[in-house]
């Protein structure tokens, strides 16, 4: 007879296998010590992993608490919801950043004006300037002048006189 | 309920329970919880905290999904999915915990897994070490298998049916697995 496969054994050991198939092993294992010693190496790491492998205590309270935890209506009703109640603090959240950190967008020509800044206030002091020139009388007009070309070069004190 | 997997009797209290009934509730969870938590046991590395609380989960969404349960599985088969899953992201959780643990404090993990507490206790809890060890080389499938089958000692009908696999591949998972654990664990088991 030859050697059934490592698998009919695991099976047997398992009670998985059909009662024809497990005869035929079962004469097969008195005649063949290769297969028994097999066959019982299979049966010691079962036994082994079914005794080892059992919790010291099983917890007595347990049923009780998961019965306690069920909450009734309101915990089954909002644990229900919780998925929905996640996404509208997520929303939440997401709109207070947006507020947070928005910058309010600007149309072209305040843009223009933001960048220009620095020239709109020269141009504001010129103003002034040409306001003291023009009621400045004789000698102290041309004093003012004088101190004008110093300050801002002879360029701009012909532009300005243009 | 319009599956007819479910037996009579347990069928009845389902849907007293379905309807409300605590006591007919508080009966499943103490007809189920002790066989939920010893798989919960072996499935999260033997770790009593970690499998009491994934049995007080499975437990919870029994609760809170009883009324949509329709009985196309019997419920025990139902409790060992919901169970398993649970499992599986404690496992990762644990995973992720150990990860972070050894990347600030170094080589360890301050939480032991197993917790020697009680000298009488200890020679079992060195035996689900090497176990456990030898469990960690199995894959994700052949460590189901060979725990629902070998260990809980269902039947290759409900485990393919709470894996939702055939049982031709339960088969060859169990067969691989067994080799693999009679190769780490031959010499202890023969103790």
């Amino acid at each position: 007879m030859r050697c059934p496969r490592c698998e009919d054994i695991y099976l047997s050991v398992l009670d998985e296998l059909d009662a024809g198939a497990e005869e035929e092993l079962k004469t097969h294992l008195e005649s063949c010590d290769e297969c028994k010693k097999e066959y019982f190496e299979v049966q010691g790491l079962v036994n082994y992993l079914r005794v080892k492998t059992l919790p010291d205590i099983i917890p007595a309270h347990g049923p009780q608490k998961a019965i306690k935890r069920d909450g009734g209506f309101f915990v089954r009703f909002f644990g229900v919801l919780k998925p929905a109640v996640a996404m509208i603090i997520l929303v939440l959240l997401f709109a207070v950043g947006l507020q947070l950190f928005h910058q309010p967008s600007l149309s072209p020509e305040e843009k223009e004006v933001v960048e220009n800044m620095e020239f709109l206030k020269d141009l504001d002091v010129l103003e002034k300037l040409v306001q003291i020139v023009d009621g400045t009388p004789g000698e102290h007009s041309s004093i003012c002048r004088k101190h004008f070309r110093m300050a801002w070069g002879d360029e701009i004190y012909s532009e300005f006189l243009s | 309920m319009k599956g007819g997997c479910v037996k009579e009797a347990e069928a009845d209290l389902i849907r007293k329970a379905q309807k409300g009934d605590n006591n007919a509730r508080n009966e499943l969870v103490n007809r189920y919880y002790e066989k939920i938590y010893r798989a919960a046991f072996r499935l999260c590395g033997f770790d009593r905290e970690v499998a009491f609380e994934a049995t007080q989960e499975t437990f919870l969404k029994l609760m809170t999904r009883l009324d949509s349960f329709e009985g196309r599985c019997s419920l025990g088969t139902w409790l060992y999915r919901v169970l398993i899953n649970e499992c599986l992201q404690q496992r990762r959780k644990d995973k992720i915990f150990r990860k972070f643990l050894k990347a600030w404090f170094g080589n360890g993990s301050s939480r032991n897994l197993i917790e020697p507490s009680q000298v009488e206790n200890l020679a079992r809890k060195e035996e689900q070490c090497y176990i456990k060890k030898a469990m960690d080389k199995l894959s994700k499938q052949q460590r189901l298998v060979v725990t629902l089958k070998v260990m809980e000692g269902l039947t290759m009908r409900e485990v393919a049916e709470i894996l939702g696999i055939s049982e031709g591949a339960v088969k060859s998972h169990l067969f691989r697995g067994i080799r693999t654990l009679k190769e780490e664990l031959g010499s202890r088991s023969e103790l």
